[in-house]
């Protein structure tokens, strides 16, 4: 005998229940064969039918059950019966229920589906009225629709008391939205608009929390949320103490936040000490003080820094001012001038005031205009020197290239008369040998530049020879 | 089919058993079982003295024609399980190249299938590192034409299969390998091809001759560790030494081959359990018998229901199986009851 616990074993999908059917029997099959081979056998289909289960088991929560309960819920909320003539946000909104009712109806997961968009098209719309209507409340709501109803009904029959009593009904229906709109606005949307402040003042101050609390938080800010859509004001009553617990958080927050920032520029402050002169130092404490003042009084701490002061420009302005008098130092050809310029350097590092610097300057001074003194004498002696040295070089290579010349010339005349003597001692073996001396063959064995040597004449009595542009001449030996 | 395994105690010898069982192959590697007139058409044409079969000779094998207990199966399975072990054997894609392999065979192989199922074996990774291995031996001793001999026989044993009732084609295979070992014994391939020659069941059938061949093979593949083909003589010596009926021996050579890890022929598990049940021994007997049920293929427990061998001890098999049963009943209740669905009596 086959028993299904539908508590586990929930198919509503025709063509699974088909599939999962026809599985079970054959397994049936083989659990009443009984034997070993039927149990291998049916493993298979076991399988099988387990993978179709699960996958059923997911389509069936996510596409019916999860849509049925949503549904469930929308009709929970819209608890009247209405009656004709319906208003247009009850003929929309319960067209949509029929629709998704329809849907859900279906043994087929696939047009459950469907019904999920419709739901939140109801649930939308539902929302939006219970807002726009201020019927938040869901037994207020319900007591509204009731005498709604009345009124309807009056209002179908077409006799005298009937519209008396109908105007009755109007007035009692009158009241009964003026209270709710008071409690409208005192309960529902001034919580709401507390909860909304909270959350945004929450996200400003994220980081000044530790994880933990801010997981809190976030908790408490998701429960208010739930409980604005409780549909009940005595339920959103309770919130207020919920808002009024991260309230408190954010408050004390915003202390410690507060003494940070007075923490944190005091030091900004402390730390440029050195670094800008001393006069700017004061100046900007003063008005620090009073910016501090302010913000404690305010807890305002947004402007609470240095921001305006500068500080960076006065930094540079400091260490401009010291490099542009160790500059001025610098030509100035002293001997304290190191002691000055390091002097300046020191104020630095150190808390100077610009007073301090012109202090040093006014040191500068004395030495600038003794070392102008001392600058003309010097100058002279130097030029002279120069003139004096220039003209001794000159004199000297004057002298030098003249002495030059001179023993040029002197060498040439000798090597001019040599020439002379070797061509008389070749024609005087030429005359003697009873032959007449050939110049050119003379000339030949003379390794003297073309240029330089010329033999101008041999006759029997005398050699000419030019050399170097010079005549030299030498007479020919008697041939006896 | 699942076809009741070769006993000693089948009253019919060796020799006539195989003349009696043919598989053939066919083209797309599905395995047909010839019919008596096929039988009698093979034997006669490889055995000169065969005498014609008529059907009351032929032994009845197939499982569905052998009675079983109802807790092994149940008379509604019997044409499902035919049809599964079928469908292991033949094929309806003539295109593909289908796999005939142990391990896909499982339950269904039968003894006299070992050669076709070797072939295709062949093809596997461990056989073809093997054969490439003693095909480089060969080229490098200059004897890399005899490997291409052994390559054209092996193609011709393949065509022979496909047609056993050409006996001139295993003859001169038979000889043609005899000319090659003769040239050059280093091939074990070479002398498991003809100790297969010799265990057909032909005119030139020689238990002892393919034993020694077994031997030789076997001794030159652990040499060169070809484990694959090591087992594969392992388990045709244990064999013979069941039909020789020593036992003992049958049981250490199988255990010798499942030390080699060589774990894809489930056959040499169900052997083992076979000899072990010979021998009466049902505890070993069943626990290799679960193992290659559980690890191999449940349908062992068909082929050990109709083995003659288990007959020894069938109570313990009974006994055995109706745990099996129990044990599979259990896992299947509990599954089916995760999923809410409960089977009351």
């Amino acid at each position: 005998m086959l028993i299904l616990d539908d508590k586990i074993f929930k198919i509503r999908d025709k063509s699974v229940s088909e599939i999962s059917s026809r599985m079970i029997t054959e397994i049936e099959m083989h659990v009443n064969g009984d034997s070993f081979m039927d149990y291998i056998l049916s493993s298979n289909i076991v399988n099988e039918l387990s993978k179709v289960i699960l996958k059923n088991n997911n389509s069936y929560e996510i596409s019916y059950r999860s849509n049925y309960n949503r549904l469930n819920i929308l009709k929970n909320s819209v608890n009247w019966v209405p009656e004709e003539p319906l208003t247009d946000f009850e003929n929309e909104l319960f067209d949509l229920i029929r629709e998704a009712e329809s849907f859900i109806e279906v043994d087929d997961y696939s047009i459950n589906d469907r019904s999920k968009e419709i739901i939140s098209k109801s649930n939308k719309l539902f929302q939006e009225y219970c807002v726009k209507s201020k019927l938040i409340d869901k037994e207020l709501r319900s007591e509204f629709f009731i005498r709604l109803n009345r009124i309807r009904a009056y209002l179908s029959k077409d006799d005298l008391i009937s519209t008396y009593k109908c105007h009755t009904a109007i007035d009692e229906l009158d009241i009964l939205c003026q209270n709710n709109e008071k409690l409208f606005y005192d309960v529902y949307s001034s919580l709401k608009n507390r909860t909304e402040e909270v959350r945004s003042e929450f996200n400003k101050m994220r980081n000044y929390f530790d994880y933990n609390t801010i997981k809190l938080i976030e908790l408490k800010l998701d429960k208010i949320t739930d409980i604005l859509e409780s549909q009940s004001y005595e339920i959103i009553r309770k919130a207020e103490g919920i808002v009024n617990e991260i309230e408190y958080e954010l408050n004390a927050s915003a202390e410690i936040k507060l003494k940070r920032t007075i923490e944190i520029v005091r030091s900004e402050l402390d730390s440029l000490k050195t670094s800008i002169w001393l006069d700017d130092w004061l100046k900007i404490r003063e008005e620090l003080e009073i910016m501090i003042s302010e913000a404690e009084s305010t807890g305002l701490v947004k402007d609470l820094n240095l921001d305006k002061f500068k500080t960076s420009r006065l930094i540079l302005q400091k260490k401009q001012d010291v490099f542009d008098f160790i500059d001025k130092l610098e030509s100035a050809k002293n001997c304290d001038k190191s002691l000055i310029a390091g002097e300046a350097r020191r104020m630095l590092r150190t808390e100077s005031s610009k007073v301090d610097l012109d202090g040093l300057n006014k040191l500068m001074l004395p030495c600038a205009k003794k070392e102008q003194e001392e600058r003309s004498p010097v100058t002279m002696t130097k030029k002279k020197i120069f003139y004096l040295f220039v003209f001794l070089l000159t004199l000297t290579s004057v002298i030098l290239f003249l002495i030059n010349q001179k023993l040029t010339r002197q060498y040439y005349n000798t090597k001019g008369q040599k020439y002379a003597d070797i061509v008389e001692t070749m024609a005087y073996s030429e005359f003697k040998a009873g032959k007449t001396p050939d110049k050119s063959l003379i000339r030949k064995k003379l390794l003297v530049p073309k240029e330089d040597f010329e033999i101008i004449a041999i006759t029997e009595r005398l050699v000419t020879v030019m050399y170097k542009g010079e005549i030299y001449k030498k007479s020919i030996r008697s041939r006896k | 089919m699942i076809l009741k395994p070769f006993s000693n105690d089948l009253g019919i010898s060796y020799k006539k058993f195989q003349q009696q069982n043919y598989f053939i192959l066919i083209n797309n590697n599905s395995l047909k079982k010839v019919n008596i007139k096929g039988i009698n058409k093979i034997s006669s044409s490889n055995n000169r003295e065969f005498i014609e079969l008529s059907d009351n000779d032929i032994i009845s094998r197939r499982f569905e024609e052998i009675p079983l207990s109802s807790v092994l199966i149940s008379k509604e399975n019997i044409t499902e399980i035919s049809n599964l072990a079928r469908s292991r054997l033949e094929f309806t894609d003539t295109e593909t190249h289908n796999e005939i392999t142990f391990s896909e065979l499982g339950a269904v192989f039968s003894i006299e299938m070992f050669d076709m199922i070797w072939l295709e074996e062949l093809m596997s990774e461990g056989h073809r590192k093997g054969i490439e291995i003693i095909n480089d031996t060969m080229i490098f001793g200059e004897k890399s034409h005899l490997f291409e001999k052994f390559t054209v026989n092996l193609e011709r044993y393949e065509k022979y299969l496909q047609n056993p009732s050409d006996f001139a084609l295993i003859e001169s295979i038979k000889i043609e390998t005899e000319k090659i070992i003769e040239e050059y014994n280093g091939n074990p391939y070479d002398h498991f091809l003809l100790a297969l020659l010799y265990h057909r069941p032909t005119s030139f059938q020689d238990l002892t001759a393919a034993k020694k061949e077994f031997i030789i093979s076997r001794e030159l593949s652990a040499e060169i560790e070809n484990n694959d083909l090591t087992a594969m003589c392992d388990m045709m010596l244990a064999w013979f030494a069941y039909i020789e009926k020593d036992y003992d021996k049958a049981i250490e050579i199988s255990h010798r081959a499942l030390d080699l890890e060589f774990l894809s022929v489930p056959e040499i598990y169900f052997n083992l359990s076979k000899f072990y049940a010979a021998k009466g021994d049902s505890g070993n007997s069943i626990q290799y018998l679960d193992e290659v049920i559980r690890g191999f293929d449940f349908l062992y427990a068909i082929k050990a229901g109709i083995d003659d061998d288990f007959n020894k001890i069938k109570n313990d098999l009974n006994e055995y199986i109706s745990m099996a049963r129990d044990k599979a009943k259990k896992g299947i209740m509990k599954r089916l009851n995760n999923m809410g669905i409960f089977f009351t009596k």
